[in-house]
């Protein structure tokens, strides 16, 4: 049976990839001297870890939904209002309902395109690897992936997602067969609350893995290096100062994983992918690893019994301080800010690292003290994110409520533009520019700065401006719009220009308006009058009659010049 | 010919000087340099003044013909006359604060164009203000304005593969809040935006607003200067800007410092044709007067600023020797009610006097200084004499010479909108006044008959019109013959109460207000 290698299709991929990748490190060339502090400001933080004591405002609550989920409506600050912490968290810290599996809507009758295995409307996750078929089979996974977003009510599931995806990805053109993407994905879901070490072990003789770093070639005749460096040097480790494997450990951690690899008749025939042990091109030499591990040897071992080496050797990376550590900046970068002081990682990441080893690697308790901590809760951290095209993109989709795919068969049409408008600005789904994930999550100087260059926040302002005014392009002629005048209908209360302006800020702004950029909006709202009342009294006409055309459009006509400068503003891209 | 026709004609003559040389008058030599300096330079401006909040028309332009009247019915905020800047010739006065406007209208550099509104006059702020930005009726709801449909029909692919070679700058400009109506197209926005007087000095120093202290003031600034270069034009209009390094001194108000970059920009080269600007303040409910002194006070300060302002711009564009290419229009979404309120202020009115300025404007005035009879009661406003869409599309077709991209301004799609001159023709016409249709009427108030004569060539229309802008009779239709053309009417018919006469020649046309006694 024919084996796949890791971006063997990549002649087809601009066929259905209609944004090259954006390498948005590129741009900021080397102007930028490496190992400066960028934001100095950030070690004024002193708190640690301890529980935040101050007075939980609707502006802290928007900043832990935000953190956890994409965007923020304003039904959830309403609900969660008098909630505790604890409460917030038991609600969202669990994974959440099924969502129906991605199917056929790519068959395209006027292209003379259609998937016989996979009927219109079914599910494609169990389909034979065909050449013919896999790129619309992603691009549907993609729009799916989206979906699922814009779907998720009041759970972090989807973060997580995408928090271990940007952590432990696979680039989905590269490994180009559909059914092991889908499979990866719901690795990553089954394991998105659980435990660090079972992901890690799943992950490890999964078949997306294993093509994606090319495990699945390693053997003791050819060895294949790739997985074993990344798994210490970006997924388990990291190379930071606690960390010291050697390149002999990596030799050897590629000779203790020989053997794994894919049944490929399960790729090519229709049914789940699996991969297997095969002892045969197992090296059955000991493993001797360095001081870092200490000295460690792993014996080796013939036939069935050469798998058992992986959890042999899992368990000495796991036993390391630094294997806790790492996974605690990890989760530092992506949920609290970028950028990782000196003081963060002595009063944050440590602590957290030992809450991860006291619970077994099991991630939930440790996340749970992230997100009660003082540290989380500082001034200096709410806001500080510059939102990722997800958040950003996704994230006012579902604080505005846009509409949503009906069903899976709409899901693509809906949301393939979606998907392309969220490329440009720099995050393909499934597809991070490297292993290590979204450059702006760890690279020096700039961090999440990355994300927003002269083009890429055009793009963003475009995309606001259009969803408030034109319409933003879908796909072909469908457009949608923001319903701005539904949105402020459920703000509390909307007839005052001040509260209007404030509860929306909370909303979809990482942190309130300085008071130039509040009256620039407030000037717009009001159509440059003096008085709060003249947008009282447009308000509550039309809230009187909302038949009344006349009285609607005057409201539209406030409101939408107000949200376009309301969103164009700097806080709009910080969470 | 007609006169748009006309000046594209001269247009196009400019590259053949001998030509007109040969067609010169001596009094045409002054005119023919500015004509050329005209072709040399690049292309013409408008420049739109909104004086926001419903500016007090009979307070800026005051009818003279019955001021005890006036000051009957607005005693609290009536200016006392002889304080009023009287305009010769005429049966009105600018008020005290608008001294060098008045200069400019000697000058023939400004016109006054008299109760301009529409049918139906919305007391809205928000709606009438989308009123005068869209162009529409009053019942129609538009969502666009009507320059920003203009500049559609001329570029329909905008922004796409914009800026380019054949338009290198900004459509359109706007200061002051942030993006209006006006410019707003029915699929795109046309202008670029700049929120505050601030931003403009920020783009060429490449600043930003303070920041909050903190990392978090730190990613704003970031972002902010990221979203200032990515500014379509910001590039562009910065090293444009840059070559100006002198202007002459502007006050150091809204209106001046916004008017300091519009003048800045055009004399830069930029050749960008629109640009709006905003003062604020005028929706005088109270306080619009010094209680002690109805020449001092918050309107006075406003209209202070306005006429400080222009003549400033005036003086700045002259200086750079581009003042021929540049007209400025006033407007305000309504004027403000005849009676006055006790608080010493006006509550919000209809039709209001425009100004249309520049070295190429027509100057003098057209229609009438509006009739106050001292009987009025505070429900009554002045009725419109000129529809504002007469102004927009004398503007568009006479300064842009622009017919076939004029965009609708009715949801009646046949619905025209009949021109005024606002625009100097300036080979028939430079120097001389206008001869104007004088037109007499008599007796005024009306018992039975009445007779209204003027100056016309050839066709003229006559029509009587009611206060609610419902045609009653059309009293001559046809080629108006003597000098003056003369008619004799009855009026035996109508009941008692105020009438409008609209006479049309040619394309002006104007209206004479009527009591039927």
């Amino acid at each position: 049976m024919q084996e796949i290698r890791s971006g063997q299709y990549k002649h087809l991929f601009p066929k259905y990839q209609k944004v090259a990748p954006v390498d948005l490190v590129k741009s900021w060339g080397s102007k930028n001297k490496k190992d400066q502090l960028v934001n100095a400001r950030l070690l004024e933080i002193e708190a640690g870890l301890e529980p935040f004591s101050g007075e939980f405002t609707d502006r802290h609550l928007a900043h832990l939904i935000k953190r956890i989920s994409f965007g923020i409506t304003t039904l959830e600050i309403n609900r969660y209002r008098s909630q505790s912490i604890d409460q917030i968290l038991d609600k969202f810290l669990f994974p959440a309902g099924n969502y129906p599996e991605p199917v056929n809507n790519y068959n395209n009758v006027g292209e003379g395109k259609i998937d016989l295995e996979v009927p219109e409307g079914e599910s494609f996750v169990l389909a034979a690897f065909d050449e013919e078929f896999e790129g619309d089979r992603i691009v549907s996974l993609k729009t799916w992936m989206i979906g699922r977003i814009l779907n998720s009510q009041e759970t972090a599931l989807e973060k997580m997602i995408l928090f271990w995806w940007n952590f432990l990805p696979i680039k989905l053109w590269e490994v180009f067969i559909s059914k092991i993407g889908y499979r990866y994905f719901k690795m990553l879901e089954r394991n998105a609350f659980g435990n660090f070490k079972t992901l890690i072990r799943e992950l490890t003789s999964d078949p997306g893995m294993l093509i994606f770093l090319s495990g699945a070639f390693n053997n003791k005749d050819s060895p294949d290096e790739n997985f074993a460096r990344e798994l210490q040097e970006l997924f388990c480790l990291g190379r930071g100062e606690g960390s010291g494997y050697t390149e002999e450990d990596i030799r050897n951690t590629a000779r203790v994983l020989t053997g794994w690899t894919i049944d490929w008749e399960t790729v090519h025939k229709t049914g789940e992918p699996r991969s297997y042990f095969n002892p045969e091109a197992h090296h059955t030499g000991d493993k001797q690893f360095s001081g870092f591990y200490g000295n460690r040897q792993i014996r080796g071992r013939e036939g069935a019994a050469g798998a058992e080496e992986l959890d042999e050797l899992l368990d000495m990376i796991f036993s390391t301080q630094e294997c806790a550590r790492h996974l605690a900046r990890k989760m530092y970068s992506f949920f609290v800010t970028t950028e990782i002081t000196d003081f963060a990682e002595i009063n944050v990441i440590r602590p957290l690292a030992n809450i991860i080893r006291q619970n077994d690697y099991n991630i939930l308790p440790a996340l749970r003290t992230l997100f009660k901590s003082a540290h989380f809760y500082h001034q200096h951290i709410i806001g500080v994110s510059i939102k990722n095209p997800f958040d950003f993109t996704l994230g006012f989709w579902k604080s505005f409520g846009l509409e949503l795919a009906n069903s899976p068969q709409e899901e693509r049409e809906m949301y393939e533009g979606v998907l392309w408008q969220m490329a440009n600005i720099g995050m393909e789904v499934g597809d991070p520019p490297n292993v290590a994930g979204w450059p702006p999550y760890y690279q020096v100087p700039m961090f999440d700065k990355i994300w927003i260059n002269t083009d890429t926040i055009a793009r963003r302002t475009f995309l606001t401006d259009s969803l408030v005014f034109w319409g933003f392009r879908l796909s072909g002629s469908s457009f949608i719009t923001a319903d701005v005048t539904h949105f402020v209908e459920g703000l509390g209360n909307p007839e005052d220009p001040n509260d209007l302006i404030n509860d929306s800020a909370l909303i979809l702004l990482g942190v309130n308006l300085g008071p130039i950029q509040f009256d620039q909006v407030k000037q717009v709202l009001l159509s440059g009058q003096e008085q709060d009342y003249y947008w009282t009294g447009a308000w509550l006409s039309y809230q009187a009659d909302k038949n009344d055309r006349e009285a609607r459009t005057v409201v539209l006509n406030r409101l939408n010049p107000a949200f376009q400068i309301l969103l164009q503003m700097a806080e709009t891209h910080l969470m | 010919m007609k006169r748009r026709s006309f000046i594209k004609h001269v247009a196009h003559s400019l590259a053949i000087p001998g030509l007109l040389g040969g067609i010169g008058a001596p009094a045409f030599g002054r005119e023919i340099e500015r004509l050329l300096n005209l072709a040399t330079e690049t292309g013409r401006v408008l420049v739109l003044i909104y004086m926001d909040g419903g500016n007090d028309g009979l307070n800026t332009v005051v009818p003279l013909s019955n001021y005890s009247a006036l000051n009957s019915v607005r005693p609290h905020v009536i200016l006392p006359e002889d304080k009023l800047l009287e305009i010769p010739d005429t049966d009105f006065a600018f008020h005290p604060a608008l001294e060098d406007l008045k200069s400019l209208y000697t000058e023939r550099r400004l016109q006054v164009i008299h109760s301009v509104g529409y049918p139906q006059q919305n007391g809205s702020h928000f709606r009438s203000k989308d009123i005068w930005m869209s162009g529409s009726d009053s019942d129609q709801l538009l969502n666009s304005g009507w320059t920003g449909r203009f500049l559609a029909n001329k570029h329909p692919e905008f922004p796409e593969n914009y800026p380019n070679e054949e338009h290198p700058h900004p459509l359109a400009i706007e200061i002051g809040l942030g993006a209006s109506m006006l410019f707003q197209g029915e699929k795109i926005g046309f202008s670029m935006v700049l929120n505050n007087v601030n931003s403009f000095y920020e783009l060429l120093e490449s600043e930003v607003d303070e920041v909050p202290d903190g990392p978090v003031g730190e990613k704003i600034h970031f972002i902010r200067l990221m979203a200032q270069q990515s500014q379509k034009y910001g590039r562009i209009v910065k090293e444009s800007a840059e070559k100006i390094t002198f202007q002459r001194p502007f006050p150091e108000t809204q209106l001046g410092n916004q008017l300091k970059i519009v003048s800045r920009l055009i004399a830069s080269g930029l050749n960008t044709p629109l640009y709006l600007v905003r003062l604020g303040g005028f929706d005088t409910h109270d306080n619009q007067v010094d209680g002690s002194d109805h020449t001092l006070g918050h309107h006075t300060n406003k209209l202070k600023e306005l006429n400080d302002g222009i003549m400033a711009f005036m003086k700045d564009l002259e200086y750079h020797r581009i003042a021929d290419r540049v007209m400025g229009m006033t407007f305000s979404e309504f004027g403000r009610k005849i009676v006055s309120n006790a608080s010493g202020g006006t509550d919000h009115g209809a039709a209001a006097p425009m100004f249309v300025f520049g070295n190429m404007s027509e100057g003098t005035y057209l229609g009438e200084a509006p009739r106050i009879t001292g009987r009025e009661v505070y429900r009554d406003n002045l009725p419109m004499q000129f529809d504002f869409r007469q102004v927009y599309t004398s503007l568009l077709s006479q300064w842009f010479e622009s017919d076939s991209s004029i965009p609708m301004m009715s949801k009646n799609t046949s619905k025209r909108f009949d021109q005024v001159p606002v625009i100097r023709n300036t080979l028939t016409d430079p120097l001389l006044p206008l001869e104007r249709l004088d037109i007499k009427f008599y007796p005024n108030p009306v018992r039975d008959y009445a007779n209204i004569s003027f100056n016309a060539v050839g066709e003229a229309k006559i029509e009587l019109i009611d206060t609610s802008g419902r045609l009653l009779e059309t009293l001559f239709q046809g080629t108006a013959e003597g000098r003056p053309f003369s008619l004799n009417f009855s009026m035996i018919q109508y009941p008692p109460g105020r009438y409008i006469l609209n006479v049309v020649t040619g394309n002006t046309r104007q209206t004479v207000h009527v009591i039927r006694i």
